[in-house]
């Protein structure tokens, strides 16, 4: 049984003391982010790596109780579950890999169709149904310069905010990147060391709309030149 | 009920975002809560607004806005500490209740922080939660744990902050 007695509430006060002389930094995650965890949009890794930035920047985690007092007053629970678990994520970005990487093949016959004399490539689109598909505006199968790889996709409804994740064709992850605001990620040269020129790269992106549901894009391919 | 939009919905709105900002933020800040509560409400119209037609707001998403832009003009005002105005600063605050008071509650502050980071993963996300406010069964939905489980992180965390507490001669 733990006692919520009158030694928790000290903690709690002293705790929520540091927030007297608390600035913001520029690396604070936004406003939305503390809802959301809330909301229980989440994954449990990205909640927890959240609580860790609360422990050390008490802006933050005054920002977490005004989240939490605002939900109470506007009746909203403080309690849901995580949407996925970070099992789960794993699972939904693997298996959109396993199935870029079986397109492997029917994707290098396409190229040689695609880069044949006087046919333009064309921006991937993976349309499934939904007018919020989140779309490639890296032409497919184009090779991408290691020092320049820019990779680019459509919006979301405004004020989202996007995850992605980079692997090798054998799905082997080189780089991810959370909690973007712009509608594009320059993969750092660094990912790509171990990799030759030629080889191939997978990448997803998963949008993270204001209402706190979440698209996730097709598998998209291109190469490293 | 209230329309989304209706005066009476941002009369409602501007009511408990005021009662939530007075119940949480810092005494220095306090001063300056019906000023944040206000340019948190008129950014919120503007979005309002500018979303009209295209998008019909649930009352869920209108709180998010209303946070998000609280939290964003709350950030303004503080990265405004250095030139304050009408004495509303946090040396301000510490004089009410006394200079060591301000000290010794800081330096618990700190130490909390300090022994929260030598917990192991899940204790420390456990106990960290309970020091925001989190009650143990909030805690375990948030952390998709049962109940037993998080009462037990809890507890044993709770116990072994108070251990590193007193190790740094710190008696909350």
């Amino acid at each position: 049984m733990i006692p919520n007695n009158h030694h928790s509430e000290r903690l709690r006060a002293a705790f929520a003391e540091l927030a007297e002389r608390a600035i913001s930094s520029d690396q604070c995650p936004s406003p939305d982010r503390f809802w959301s965890a809330l909301d229980g949009k989440l994954t449990r890794q990205d909640l927890r790596d959240l609580v860790d930035h609360t422990i050390l920047c008490p802006a933050c985690a005054e920002s977490w109780r005004l989240a939490r007092r605002l939900r109470n007053e506007a009746g909203l629970p403080n309690e849901a579950e995580p949407a996925a678990t970070h099992m789960h994520q794993q699972l939904w970005w693997r298996w959109g890999l396993m199935a870029a990487a079986a397109t492997v093949v029917l994707v290098a016959s396409m190229t040689i169709v695609r880069f044949w004399p006087g046919h333009e490539p064309e921006v991937s689109d993976y349309r499934e149904g939904s007018a919020a598909t989140i779309r490639s505006l890296v032409p497919e199968a184009s090779s991408l310069p290691k020092n320049r790889c820019l990779l680019r996709w459509t919006s979301g409804p405004a004020d989202s905010s996007y995850s992605i994740l980079i692997a090798t064709e054998d799905l082997t992850v080189l780089a991810r990147a959370h909690d973007l605001k712009a509608t594009e990620y320059l993969v750092p040269e660094s990912a790509f060391a171990r990799l030759p020129a030629g080889a191939g790269i997978v990448w997803q992106v998963e949008a993270n709309l204001p209402d706190g549901t979440r698209i996730g894009s097709g598998a998209f391919i291109c190469y490293i030149k | 009920m209230h329309s989304p939009g209706s005066n009476e919905h941002y009369e409602i709105m501007r009511e408990k975002l005021a009662r939530a900002l007075h119940g949480i933020c810092p005494r220095w800040l306090r001063d300056r809560a019906d000023d944040i509560v206000q340019a948190a409400m008129i950014r919120l119209m503007e979005i309002e607004t500018h979303r009209e037609g295209n998008l019909e707001f649930n009352s869920s998403y209108i709180w998010k806005a209303a946070y998000s832009a609280m939290i964003d003009e709350i950030r303004r005002v503080r990265r405004l500490q250095e030139t304050p105005l009408d004495g509303a600063t946090p040396e301000a605050a510490d004089k009410s209740r006394g200079p060591e008071g301000a000290a010794l509650s800081r330096e618990i502050g700190l130490g909390i922080q300090d022994c929260l980071m030598k917990l192991r993963d899940s204790r420390r996300t456990a106990v960290a939660l309970f020091i925001q406010g989190h009650s143990v069964p909030e805690t375990a939905r948030l952390l998709g744990w049962s109940t037993k489980k998080t009462e037990n992180l809890v507890y044993r965390g709770l116990d072994e902050l108070r251990q590193c507490l007193t190790y740094k001669g710190l008696n909350p």
